[in-house]
């Protein structure tokens, strides 16, 4: 079977700079939980933006087939058309943009995209209100323009409304825990256990093994210097918990 | 519709119109040595040798009794003295000001008594035609009366523009103003405010049509605690040019202004901003500030901002401040990211930094959303 996500032997680094990622491959199948790990500097954000085609970032070699195919000539909006959804570590703020409008425009862009028809005001709203329950989220978030004057929880938690929103195949969790306090975390965990499905994909880039407590990975991989060094099942996670990365890194 | 006021004018608006003629011949066309017009592409302003139809239509609902909201030529036609005192040219103005007493063709006129509150919007539109056109506009509001005022401006030609609003005591006037005149044409205008004490005025102007145009705002905090505010927008593409002038004068203690004027410019479009502030010894307790922000979407496009404060008070607040950007990346990225195309995220986000003026300010719903459409579709244009 086809995997939803094939990195292979992929370089990248931001333009005119020397690589970041220095040949990484990975298999990325629907239905699994994918942890990526590494120390700060080891390529984590870049793999990150590669994939969802942030301007400023080229890969130098290698490829990204997306549902077999090569999506490297692929804009940011096409790749999320298709079911490429990034959570932000840092949600931008949108003065003017009311999230609502902002939510509705984007739906309906990758609606049209897959063929479905556009949600009018009312079917909107309906399954705004699903997904908020869904997710236990106040919907007073919708009111005010995009991310602006979010507590840093609201703006996680505004990432993981948008992904159930959105219903991507394949969702890159950015950084999701950082900045979060203890309770903020376990929601933002906890709507995105809801989110697990065997249709899609989850990749979670963290720095901290904390995070895995609450959303446990299928799969766990060491990134290192641009290269995964180490890749195991749920339990590399507490063994890299006591083993640290340093070893890891030099083994690259 | 309006029939030119000359054929049955009183003999004190002749001598007037007479000495305005004089003083325009002795004085001319502004220059670019005069500080407030030295951005703007005046020779392009030279009025065409034969006058237009000014052509005004007023519609308001039904009225109280007392509230007068007439075109200037049937009010000197009905009570040629009424306005004896209002209809003068003052000592600083300008050629165009005094132009347009020397031969203003028609205009309205805007008279509620004490007391009475409209709460429903009046509308003026200008919809001029044919050779250069001249046209007044008066507003005054008695102690503690309050009304709502929309200018259209959306004639082509040559349109020159003298307002003058006075606010008694308590009272209170939201004024918007939507210039969207069709390409090539000339829109100047110069409103005049006085305020009295505890009256509140607030403008919203759009700028959005018209080849050259120019809304020059002179304010006079003349009572205490007066509040003034100013929401301005010029969206331009092309070569389209606007400026927005506006001067004020914190005249009296312990009084309020608020200015905020957004520029979008594509195209090789030209933007100046020209403000000023006066805060004479005495007046303590001024709050005054003054922004001026632009998003430039072209290498063409250029704008000239100078926000200019001068305070001689001692015990005042007061700020002013000018920005030049282009759009912010990481929102644009963050748009894309969701599935929103890179146009449409442009579009997104200029109407966005635009429409800040529309989103706070005090207007009912519907002539906001009216104004937003209007909005909207200039920006949409723009690319």
């Amino acid at each position: 079977m086809t995997k939803l996500l094939k990195i292979e032997n992929l370089h990248a680094r931001i333009k005119g700079g020397r690589d970041i990622l220095n040949g990484i491959s990975l298999d990325i199948g629907a239905g699994e939980v994918h942890a990526i790990m590494g120390p700060n500097g080891a390529g984590k954000s870049t793999l990150s933006c590669v994939l969802a085609a942030k301007p400023g970032y080229e890969v130098t070699a290698g490829r990204i087939l997306y549902d077999g195919e090569d999506i490297a000539d692929l804009p940011a909006d096409e790749r999320a058309r298709r079911g490429i959804f990034l959570a932000f570590q840092y949600p931008v703020e949108i003065p003017g943009v009311n999230n609502t409008y902002f939510l509705r425009t984007s739906l309906n862009a990758t609606r049209r995209q897959r063929g479905e028809p556009e949600l009018d005001g009312v079917q909107f709203l309906k399954l705004v209100k699903q997904k908020l329950s869904l997710l236990d989220i106040k919907d007073d978030l919708l009111k005010r323009a995009v991310n602006v004057g979010f507590s840093g929880g609201e703006k996680k938690r505004n990432e993981i409304f948008q992904m159930a929103m959105l219903e991507p195949r394949l969702a890159l969790l950015d950084e999701t825990d950082s900045g979060l306090d203890i309770d903020a975390l376990r929601a933002v965990s906890d709507g995105v256990n809801k989110l697990r499905a065997d249709s899609r994909a989850i990749v979670m880039i963290t720095h901290y093994q904390r995070l895995l407590d609450y959303i446990e990975p299928d799969f766990v991989h060491v990134l290192a210097n641009g290269r995964i060094v180490a890749s195991g099942d749920k339990s590399f996670a507490r063994e890299l918990e006591k083993t640290g990365y340093a070893h890891l890194e030099h083994a690259a | 519709m309006s029939t030119s006021v000359r054929a049955t004018e009183p003999a004190w608006l002749s001598a007037r119109r007479m000495a305005a003629q004089a003083r325009f011949n002795a004085q001319g066309l502004p220059t670019p040595n005069d500080e407030s017009w030295r951005f703007t592409t005046l020779r392009a302003l030279t009025p065409p040798a034969a006058l237009g139809a000014a052509r005004i239509t007023l519609n308001a609902p039904a009225l109280p009794e007392g509230v007068r909201f007439t075109t200037l030529s049937s009010l000197l036609a009905q009570a040629p003295g009424h306005l004896a005192g209002l209809l003068t040219l003052p000592e600083a103005a300008d050629g165009f000001a005094a132009l347009n007493m020397a031969l203003f063709q028609d205009g309205f006129v805007l008279e509620i008594p004490p007391g009475v509150h409209l709460t429903e919007p009046l509308e003026v539109i200008y919809d001029p035609t044919g050779g250069a056109v001249h046209t007044r506009g008066l507003v005054l509001l008695g102690e503690g009366a309050s009304a709502i005022l929309v200018e259209h401006a959306i004639g082509g030609g040559w349109s020159n523009h003298v307002t003058h609003i006075a606010l008694a005591k308590g009272a209170r006037l939201r004024h918007a103003k939507r210039q969207a005149q069709p390409a090539g044409s000339v829109h100047l205008s110069a409103t005049t405010i006085t305020l009295g004490e505890g009256a509140d005025h607030e403008s919203v102007i759009l700028a959005l049509g018209a080849a050259i145009s120019r809304e020059a705002v002179n304010a006079v905090l003349a009572g205490e605690q007066a509040r003034f505010s100013l929401r301005g927008a010029y969206v331009l593409g092309a070569s389209q040019e606007a400026s927005f002038v506006p001067d004020l004068l914190h005249l009296a203690p312990n009084c309020t202004s608020r200015q905020l004027v957004k520029g979008v410019l594509g195209g090789q479009a030209h933007g100046v901003f020209l403000g000023h502030i006066g805060v004479p010894e005495g007046a303590d307790g001024t709050d005054a500030s003054q922004t001026n922000r632009n998003l430039l979407l072209t290498e063409g496009a250029h704008i000239d901002t100078r926000p200019r404060l001068e305070i001689l008070a001692d015990d005042v607040k007061c700020s002013h401040g000018a920005t030049v950007g282009d759009l912010d990346d990481a929102a644009l990225f963050y748009l894309q990211s969701r599935g929103i195309p890179p146009l449409a995220a442009r579009h997104m986000l200029v109407e966005a930094f635009a429409a800040e003026i529309l989103d706070e300010a005090d207007l009912p719903a519907p002539l906001r959303a009216a104004l937003h459409g209007t909005l909207s579709a200039k920006v949409e244009a723009l690319s």
